[in-house]
């Protein structure tokens, strides 16, 4: 076992702390005692001095003993550097609070009782703090009831939900952006009680019913429907909708005809459908901030985040490890040194499931040790290129069925292993300059599979 | 005198916090408080905002700012109105330089090369640059780039490091910081300038790394013997010599560091450090010899030729190959005033096959997949002539409301034009660029948020885009 005499005195910090905290508290209680009783035979200002000397002592030790547990580090620097300041501070104090019971400074008497108030106020803050530092920032309030919990968040002032705050895939075209919209442009005249026209257009119930003129929507030619005819006249026209007040923008009139095209059901989802084309994309991009962009591989599955143990092995055999942003757990490696190993290899499959981007170009890489590469299920990207790899070993990848992009330039396979690339659904990109694959077969394969795109010699 | 301080924990630090925190103190742990006092932004090794789709950027950079009207953005009307008054309905009053501002007249002046549509994205490019006009459906035009400056050298300090000012850090530098290194045996931010051109001058600021640590500050890779300056073992010292020296010294920085803990004296150990790796490393990348003929041939016959843009370009993509981050190439010489037919003639001639063939040949080693190339300059040029204007020649002036700058590679769309000029290529009428949104969208490729990735200094948290700037999503694959 390690030796450490600095953190094995430093560990005893938590214990030692209760001292000045018992110390100093009693000082406070004899106080109160002194006043209450009133008892002019009975002096305690000698037992109360006496007490806070012991309590500034304690708490030096264990300011000192606190100093030495931090120098192990690992803490939250931010909350480290209140918790030790107030600790000084209330030392600082308690010296004061002893040097004005004995006399030592003369000052008028309510000072004592302000400096013994701030002293149980701070013991209560760097308490707080110093539990903090050991059970984590959220140990006292995580089974709180949700009232505190919400005063604490200050969650209770968001009432409205905005859409930012809902899941994409959750997202219901109608009560979330056309009830909206009709809110705010029409129901101030189109609601239940004014009616105008006879519409109501307050729910999709009403919507649907249409008014005096009959139905004001039309699913199969949304542009002839009189919802979208009226609100899309020239600003002149008499009939023009709304007649007072902010017009419908492009992106709302696009959003209506798009949602009559798709039926006008009030369940409808964006997620639902494929029907969302680029433009409708660009539009809930820009006035919704909603992102409804085709999502890639690694932010649709969702896998554990990799422990710090792994990334550490995983950095110490030479691989660089990039995260796939805030949003996956998914992870990137690009391996640094010119020869790899079995062991190394090996390691890869500490975070099977986490990989999908791999760099492996150049490390003179076998056919045995891509076998293992075969395991690592979510991989989309591999990149595999001038290492002594053959047919044998592009067969033995086949199990990778994620793999939309394989980097195979400068490598020993032939036009034998096209039809086994040919098996990857996901491939789209295929890198085969420098190999025995000949243009001919490019030709072919591209030809027969036109969504793989085979790059060699520009 | 007391000239002992501290400068990783200043006095101005700890009287922030004490003042401005201790009142709010009770709560701030319960709610949050690294909101409330926040240190200086972390670096983001490894764990970025967003996916970082580009891991590595070569940073073609145009200096003196090329014509997009002689080049990519094309306007048939100019041809039609040669010679005519620019109208005031288009300029508004638009400042003009003082080159051209005492001009009586501004004669519209077309350009006299041949324009074409190339590729399935059908994107304009004109007979000066057949190679890159070769490769348009790799490309991703943005003809409208706009900028705040209008001359040279702050124009190039904005592009390069989000202000018009010297001393802030430049992309690279940012890039350096925020991502860290992928090769420990090479500096993450590489220079590479075209020798003996002449133009407008560049300077070592704009690789600088402003406030940032100093080992983010671009190194730049120089033709010939000598290719980082005093890197070599002077003749007598070897390596075996140079690592003891080193790790001595290394002691002695380490007792000042004990006792100052200036971050510089890391810094400097690291350079050192980085230093003695390199001189291995360095001769190994800057040797080209084993490049085989067809890749010399490809990039053109200045290829061969050290310090050329083209030899650049060949070794831009050879310090890809070994994950360098930022690499940033400068070719001067665009600045036609006069005399710019022949101008262009020249400059493209220099530059259109080697950026093509750079292109091409990261394409086809498949490192296009996560590298970014961006060609551009620091603004564009006018539509009216400087100077005289006759059939065979004519200048343009400097233009900083609208320009043409292409990219290719990881994250973006291929073979697209993003925005669009009026007819007389002066103002934008559709999705302009601001330099900051441009630098937004290249920190967001590589993964991260250029509103969070901040540095404090002075009291102030710094950011590439200053207090702007916006991710031009539509050009994102």
């Amino acid at each position: 076992m390690e030796e450490n005499i600095i953190v094995f005195l430093g560990r005893f910090h938590p214990l030692i702390v209760h001292l000045p905290i018992g110390f100093l508290i009693m000082a406070a209680l004899l106080q109160l005692y002194a006043l209450k009783i009133k008892n002019r035979s009975l002096n305690l200002d000698h037992t109360i001095a006496y007490t806070l000397f012991w309590g500034t002592l304690a708490s030096l030790g264990a300011i000192v003993i606190g100093w030495l547990l931090s120098l192990q580090g690992g803490y939250d620097s931010n909350l480290l550097f209140w918790h030790k300041w107030v600790g000084i501070l209330v030392t600082l104090l308690s010296l004061f609070g002893w040097l004005l019971k004995t006399e030592r400074i003369r000052l008028q008497k309510s000072v004592f009782f302000i400096v013994l108030f701030f002293i149980l106020v701070l013991i209560g803050v760097t308490g707080h703090l110093g539990g903090s530092l050991t059970h984590g920032e959220t140990y006292l309030t995580h089974y709180a009831p949700s009232f505190i919990k919400n005063i604490i968040d200050g969650k209770n002032e968001k009432k409205n939900i905005g859409l930012s705050d809902i899941d994409t895939d959750s997202i219901t075209v109608f009560p979330h952006i056309i009830q909206p919209i009709l809110d705010s442009k029409c129901v101030s005249c189109h609601s239940a009680s004014k009616k105008e026209g006879g519409l109501v257009l307050t729910n999709h119930k009403g919507l649907m019913e249409g008014g005096e003129h009959g139905s004001i929507i039309d699913i199969k030619t949304p542009l002839k429907s009189i919802l979208i005819n009226r609100v899309t006249l020239p600003l002149s026209n008499k009939k023009f909708m709304p007649p007072r007040g902010n017009s419908l923008t492009f992106g709302e009139i696009q959003i209506l005809e798009w949602w009559m095209k798709a039926g006008a059901d009030s369940l409808l989802k964006f997620s639902d459908s494929d029907v969302l084309d680029p433009k409708m994309i660009h539009i809930l991009d820009r006035d919704y901030q909603l992102d409804y962009r085709p999502k890639p591989f690694y932010e649709k599955v969702k896998v554990p985040k990799i422990t710090s143990e792994t990334l550490h092995t995983l950095q110490k055999n030479n691989f660089g490890v990039d995260f796939m942003g805030e949003a996956s757990n998914m992870i990137s490696i690009t391996f640094k040194e010119k020869s790899i190993s079995n062991e190394q290899i090996s390691k890869l499959l500490l975070a099977k499931n986490q990989i999908t981007w791999l760099n492996l170009s150049a490390c003179n890489l076998s056919d045995q040790q891509l076998k293992q590469i075969a395991n690592l299920k979510n991989l989309t990207r591999l990149n595999i290129n001038s290492n002594p790899i053959t047919d044998e070993g592009i067969k033995s990848i086949t199990p990778l069925k994620n793999i939309a992009s394989l980097n195979v330039y400068n490598t020993k396979i032939s036009n034998v292993s096209l039809p086994i690339l040919t098996k990857h659904k996901a491939l789209k990109s295929l890198y085969v300059w420098k190999t025995g694959i000949t243009t001919t077969a490019i030709d072919e394969l591209s030809k027969d599979y036109p969504k793989i795109s085979s790059i060699s010699e520009q | 005198m007391c000239n002992h301080h501290n400068p990783n924990y200043t006095r101005r630090d700890f009287l922030t916090k004490t003042t401005l925190g201790l009142g709010a103190l009770s709560l701030s742990s319960l709610m949050n408080a690294s909101t409330l006092v926040d240190t200086k932004g972390a670096p983001l090794v490894g764990k970025t905002h967003f996916p970082p789709k580009v891991k590595r950027v070569i940073y073609l950079f145009q200096s003196g700012g090329p014509s997009q009207l002689d080049l990519f953005d094309h306007k048939p009307l100019l041809t039609k109105l040669n010679g005519q008054e620019l109208p005031e309905s288009i300029r508004k009053g638009q400042r003009l330089t003082g080159m051209t501002a005492g001009q009586s007249s501004f004669p519209l002046a077309g350009s006299i090369f041949q324009f074409k549509q190339h590729g399935k994205s059908g994107a304009w490019v004109s007979d000066r640059m057949p190679h890159v006009a070769g490769i348009s459906d790799e490309l991703c035009f943005i003809k409208s780039m706009h900028t705040d400056a209008i001359n040279h050298d702050p124009a190039v300090t904005f592009m390069q490091t989000g202000s018009q000012f010297s001393g802030r850090p430049s992309i690279g530098s940012w890039v350096s910081y925020g991502l860290g290194s992928d090769n420990e045996n090479l500096p993450n931010f590489v220079v590479l300038v075209t020798k003996n051109k002449r133009g407008q001058p560049l300077y070592s600021r704009l690789w600088g790394n402003g406030f940032l640590p100093s080992e983010h500050q671009g190194t730049q890779f120089r033709a010939g013997k000598d290719p980082v300056l005093f890197l070599q073992n002077p003749p007598g010292v070897t390596a075996e010599s140079r690592r003891n020296q080193l790790d001595h010294l290394n002691q002695l920085q380490q007792l000042q560091y004990d006792t100052l803990e200036d971050p510089e004296i890391k810094a400097r150990m690291s350079q050192y450090e980085m230093a003695f790796r390199m001189q291995t490393s360095v001769p190994e990348i800057m040797d080209t010899e084993g490049e085989p003929e067809h890749i010399y041939d490809m990039y053109g016959p200045d290829s061969k030729i050290p310090g050329t843009y083209a030899a650049n370009c060949l070794l831009a993509r050879r310090l890809v190959e070994k994950d360098v981050k930022f690499i940033q190439l400068y070719h001067q010489g665009w600045d036609h005033h006069g005399g710019l037919p022949n101008g262009l003639r020249e400059q493209c001639k220099e530059t259109d096959q080697p950026t093509a063939a750079l292109i091409k040949d990261l394409k086809q080693r498949g490192l296009l997949e996560d590298t970014l190339v961006i060609w551009g300059g620091e603004f564009g040029r006018t539509n009216y002539s400087q100077g005289a204007l006759s059939a065979t020649n004519y200048g343009r002036d400097h233009h900083p409301k609208c320009f043409t700058l292409f990219m290719a590679g990881a994250g973006i769309k291929k073979g697209i034009v993003h925005g669009a000029t009026d007819e007389f290529g002066y103002n934008i009428v559709e999705n302009p660029v601001h330099v900051h949104d441009f630098q937004a969208t290249l920190m967001h490729l590589m993964g991260v948020d250029h509103e969070r990735l901040t540095y404090k200094h002075q009291g102030r948290r710094f950011r590439l885009t200053d207090v702007s700037g916006h991710v031009v999503k539509d050009i994102l694959s």
